[in-house]
């Protein structure tokens, strides 16, 4: 009996109302977009008129009519959602982030009964205005799914499963097969779940639904999680005279890194991102922020990549104010290099990049990060390289072969001179085609209602053309018109 | 003597050599993960050299390449990086055909720059990390001096360097420790034209025209399989 669970049931809901307080009268929609959105999340005026997030806005509009509709603001909620838990750290110095508009305070040590506890959290959140819902249980689940069911209820030891019982399945987050398949066998409540023998329940709905069962049976093994504390390390120069060279801000710079190191060993802490603010003389401010590879507190690798990001600043006056601020703070060391092997030095990388950056733009230096999609232009994301290389789950050929791949090379489409023959291309910018295969037909996200933003529909022909000069094309017919898409080389 | 004629002699005089003067391998040498290639240029790559990859766009130029990244990313398990002129005439590689070649993507970082200097200078930073086992570059037009540069620092750093593109310029040339030449000789098509025809791959020639190390003038042929590219 020492988690307390405060819940917000639609947490973008609550924060649009808490920014505009008429809004609480009326059914409310958020959407992600107002053009063709879909439903991020609804009060429950709006669940009880059949609206469910995923709709779109049309579908939601078709049984809501009198709602209103709010775009979702994620940055909002965020900062909202966490200016509640920097609150809640008045309860107890263990709060978990588990969810926007979940929030689990561990109470053990804390004097008072869970009635006190409840009472005390309930005056801490308060002035937000959101509409918490709390209850105090043995263990997470408990307390999360009571939350929600009333009030500040208080769950003795003993008693979790018995409460839990009533309550239907679709309180549990579950694959939807699973789901399906427990109402197909008459298993309508955590009750009825929990009764269902363990052993023959594992075995036949696999390791996943085990926890389930355990879950039914008021059972939680998980701990808190308790989010890092924001912490500020900071130092700066201002009003120590001014740098007019390169050399005197570099020295000022460095003079500066050895304070802010040990402000950060002090801390026994390492950064993930250096901000670096310069005031000039004329008012103007330059900020830098360094993206290292991997969190550090060593002043050389800070001071190299100053160095480098400078490169590309050019200052119209005196440097006359420095500010250092570590941001992405990390606890514990670093990996030392000789139990690396053979993965990439970080540190080299991020300095590459930087000076890559300062010198070709920030998006000079790119990676290729793979993601499921249907075409393989959106599949493959050109993504600069920030904090350590993507992983890719794409799965490359592993095995080494005695051939070569041909390489399909994308150019910029242009406009081709085709000649046709019975509506087939037969010369192409005065070439006769030697063999052509197609056309293959391509709809562009015929699954999907709309497009993204503006993006035109699109539907074209494409071929794979030899050209006499040995040339081997991939061509497309688009509104009469013949472009080139690609070269196999 | 023409050099057509001097090739023809050489070929002639290897052609009398006994198959272990052949085969022997230069020591030292980076194996370039194709055998028929490893044989050609009698052992492999030498680290810290520039190698040349020159022919038309569209004899095998860039799948040559991408398979000898694949060996470094994949097979050596090292970081690759690639230079690129997006709005050249050649475009720019498509990953998931490079992903298809083998090429661990984690391990390859696409460098973009609109010009020469922009070209030589990311060349020169990225060799100079210490980070990349290879770098990649096209043939552009540069002065004798910077390719000298940039061979030197390969060296110095045991960073393979390649050059690709139609047309290696004298200074390129010069400086190359390997020149490798491609001519795609057949394209292989499945079905009968039209509609059911479908690419399937294609042979083509290499050369080796320059070799620092061991004789030049091997020639083999390697097959190039084309994986169905989804739209």
């Amino acid at each position: 009996m020492s988690i307390v669970c405060a819940s917000v049931p639609s947490f973008a809901v609550a924060a649009a109302c808490q920014e505009n307080p008429h809004l609480s009268d009326d059914a409310i929609l958020v959407v992600n977009t107002h053009e063709r959105g879909r439903i991020v999340a609804c009060d429950r005026q709006a669940l009880s008129l059949g609206v469910r997030p995923g709709m779109t806005l049309l579908q939601a509009s078709s049984r809501a009519r009198d709602a209103v509709v709010v775009v979702d603001d994620p940055a909002r909620n965020h900062a909202l959602w966490q200016h509640l838990l920097t609150a809640l750290d008045a309860a107890s110095p263990i709060v978990e982030d588990a969810a926007p508009g979940i929030a689990f305070i561990g109470m053990r040590g804390i004097p008072g009964t869970p009635q006190m506890w409840l009472a005390r959290i309930h005056q801490i959140l308060q002035p937000s205005g959101i509409p918490f819902q709390l209850a105090c249980a043995p263990n997470k689940i408990t307390a999360q799914l009571m939350a929600c069911v009333q009030q500040n209820c208080v769950v003795e030891p003993g008693h979790e499963a018995s409460l839990l019982a009533p309550l239907p399945l679709s309180v549990l987050d579950m694959p939807v097969r699973l789901y399906e398949q427990l109402l197909a066998l008459g298993v309508y409540t955590l009750g009825e779940l929990a009764t269902l023998p363990f052993a023959p329940f594992v075995r036949r709905f696999g390791n996943e639904a085990a926890l389930l069962h355990e879950y039914a049976r008021g059972i939680d093994q998980r701990l808190l999680a308790p989010r890092p504390h924001a912490r500020q390390i900071t130092r700066c120069i201002f009003g120590e005279g001014s740098a007019v060279s390169q050399d005197q801000l570099l020295v000022a710079i460095r003079t500066l890194l050895i304070d802010f190191v040990a402000d950060l060993t002090n801390a026994g802490l390492r950064c993930g991102r250096l901000r670096c603010t310069l005031e000039c003389e004329d008012a103007e401010t330059h900020e830098l922020v360094l993206q290292l590879a991997q969190p550090t507190a060593q002043s050389e690798i800070f001071f190299d990549l100053l160095k480098v990001r400078l490169e590309s600043v050019t200052l119209q006056a005196a440097v006359i104010g420095i500010r250092l601020s570590a941001e992405a703070l990390e606890e514990g060391g670093g990996e030392i290099a000789l139990f690396r092997g053979n993965e990439l030095d970080l540190d080299a990388l991020a300095t590459t990049v930087a000076r890559l950056s300062a010198f070709l733009g920030d998006r000079a230096v790119t990676q290729v990060q793979y993601r499921a999609a249907h075409r393989s232009d959106e599949a493959f994301l050109d993504l600069p390289v920030v904090t350590r290389p993507h992983a890719n789950t794409y799965a490359t050929a592993t095995t080494v072969h005695d051939h070569a791949q041909l390489m399909f090379r994308i150019v910029s489409a242009r406009a081709l001179q085709v000649e046709c023959r019975n509506g087939l291309p037969s010369r192409i910018e005065q070439q006769r085609v030697c063999h052509l295969a197609g056309p293959w037909r391509y709809e562009q996200r015929w699954w999907s209602t709309h497009l993204p933003g503006d993006t035109p529909y699109r539907s074209d022909d494409q071929f794979d053309v030899l050209l006499e000069d040995g040339a081997l094309w991939r061509i497309t017919h688009q509104d009469q018109a013949w472009m080139l898409c690609g070269i196999y080389d | 003597m023409s050099s057509f004629d001097r090739i023809q002699a050489f070929d002639q005089l290897r052609a009398r050599l006994p198959p272990t003067v052949i085969t022997a391998a230069v020591p030292g040498l980076r194996s370039t993960g194709l055998p028929q290639l490893d044989t050609a240029l009698r052992g492999g790559l030498l680290p810290g050299s520039l190698t040349t990859i020159e022919g038309q766009l569209g004899s095998g130029v860039s799948g040559l390449l991408a398979r000898l990244l694949a060996t470094v990313t994949h097979h050596d398990g090292k970081a690759a990086a690639l230079i690129e002129q997006p709005q050249a005439r050649q475009g720019r590689f498509d990953p998931a055909s490079l992903a298809a070649a083998g090429i661990a993507l984690e391990r390859l970082f696409f460098v973009h720059a609109d010009n020469e200097l922009g070209l030589a200078r990311a060349c020169d930073m990225l060799i100079r990390s210490g980070i990349f086992a290879a770098v990649a570059l096209p043939t552009v037009e540069m002065r004798a001096q910077v390719w000298t540069r940039l061979a030197l620092l390969a060296h110095k750093h045991g960073c393979l360097l390649f050059a690709t593109g139609q047309h290696a310029s004298s200074e390129l040339r010069f400086c190359a420790t390997v020149r490798l030449h491609c001519t795609r000789m057949q394209v292989q098509w499945s079905g009968m034209p039209h509609v059911f025809s479908c690419l399937q791959g294609a042979h083509t020639e290499i050369t080796v025209k320059k070799n620092k190390v061991a004789a030049p003038g091997a020639r083999i042929q390697l097959r190039y399989l084309h994986k169905a590219r989804p739209a």
